[in-house]
């Protein structure tokens, strides 16, 4: 899992940065104005306390810079100072990225989807044989002492018999999941399967002429199961 | 050191042996004690490399303020911010800085020398907001 800050946008980190900023003014008896109108210019933020007054510009470092930006800069300093303000220009810094991984993740997640496989795949066949976990893609992660709760998606593998355990094919189908993971054990207390992407195997409505069972065009017919 | 008596000619310095004020601020993205020089070496250095161009000795320059600005994408911890009051950059000098700045350059020096004046020796900033 990636914790990709990168991901969101500049707009976002300026905004939080000026939401914190502003509300540490106005605790300190400051008047707050976002995106104020100054003459023909906008300002990110400006600040009023009797006779002083701050403008502000809000830049998230290492991002890139519209054209002009440094221009911009200029005229925001040079409209400051018409107006007897002052200038700050406040670098908003993102958290370094991080890469997180849960050892053993997709074993905890095979284990559980054995002993409780979804219905979705459950109900294709006669027989669906768990596979493997693969590729599993943690998008939440939330650790307290030995418990995880994460959620994410992952690849799920299963082989197809018939009723009478005759092979049909394997597949590989995607997935949504949430679920709570006992660390210290390294297994699934809990997996909650949100969704499986079978289209792989019905197809899409527009294959699907009669929409049941694998696509036409593969012939195959799940009633014969 | 040489550099720097170079750099401070081509923007127009001048030799001068009054009492000086200088500020030094060096900007480093993702600043790192073990690698990356301290506040103190460095106007120590850029004070150093002066002398010849901006004054004949450093000894007359009676106030610094010098400082590191860790900037750039890789902060460590939380989301941070830093405040930088340009007020007061002069018009000349701005440009370069604003460049500086929205290039993301790596590692560059901001250097002001002038004249001292009277009550720039200022006492207690921690109390100012």
């Amino acid at each position: 899992m990636k914790v990709e800050d990168r991901g969101i946008s500049s707009v976002y980190l300026e905004f939080a940065a000026a939401e914190e900023l502003a509300g540490n003014l106005t605790g300190d008896g400051w008047t707050v104005e976002r995106e104020a109108q100054v003459d023909d210019n906008r300002v990110d933020l400006v600040a009023r306390r009797g006779d002083e007054a701050i403008f502000y510009e809000f830049k998230v470092a290492g991002s890139a810079s519209p054209a002009g930006w440094a221009d911009h800069l200029i005229a925001q300093q040079q409209l400051a100072r018409r107006y007897n303000a002052a200038f700050r220009l406040v670098m908003v810094r993102p958290p370094r990225q991080m890469e997180l991984e849960i050892e053993g993740v997709e074993r905890m997640l095979f284990d559980w989807l054995v002993q409780h496989p979804p219905m979705e795949v459950e109900d294709i066949a006669g027989h669906t044989l768990i596979d493997d976990v693969d590729s599993v893609d943690l998008t939440s992660v939330r650790i307290s002492g030995t418990t995880a709760e994460v959620s994410g998606e992952a690849i799920l593998g299963v082989t197809l018999q018939t009723g009478g355990g005759e092979e049909i094919g394997s597949e590989s189908f995607p997935f949504t999941f949430s679920a709570t993971l006992d660390l210290a054990t390294a297994s699934a207390e809990d997996v909650d399967v949100h969704e499986v992407d079978t289209t792989s195997w019905y197809g899409t409505d527009d294959q699907d002429f009669d929409s049941d069972g694998p696509p036409d065009p593969k012939g195959a017919d799940i009633n014969e199961f | 050191m040489a550099q720097y008596n170079r750099l401070y000619k081509a923007a127009g310095g001048a030799l001068s042996n009054e009492l000086t004020y200088a500020t030094v601020y060096y900007f480093v993205p993702g600043y790192k004690p073990s690698n990356d020089a301290d506040a103190g070496n460095v106007n120590k250095r850029v004070l150093d490399g002066l002398q010849g161009a901006a004054y004949d000795d450093d000894h007359v320059v009676r106030l610094v303020t010098s400082g590191v600005i860790d900037y750039g994408v890789n902060a460590s911890g939380p989301l941070r911010v830093e405040q930088l009051d340009l007020t007061h950059v002069p018009a000349h000098a701005l440009p370069d800085l604003a460049t500086a700045i929205a290039q993301g350059t790596d590692h560059f020096l901001y250097v002001e020398v002038g004249p001292l004046r009277p009550a720039m020796m200022v006492f207690g900033i921690g109390e100012q907001k």
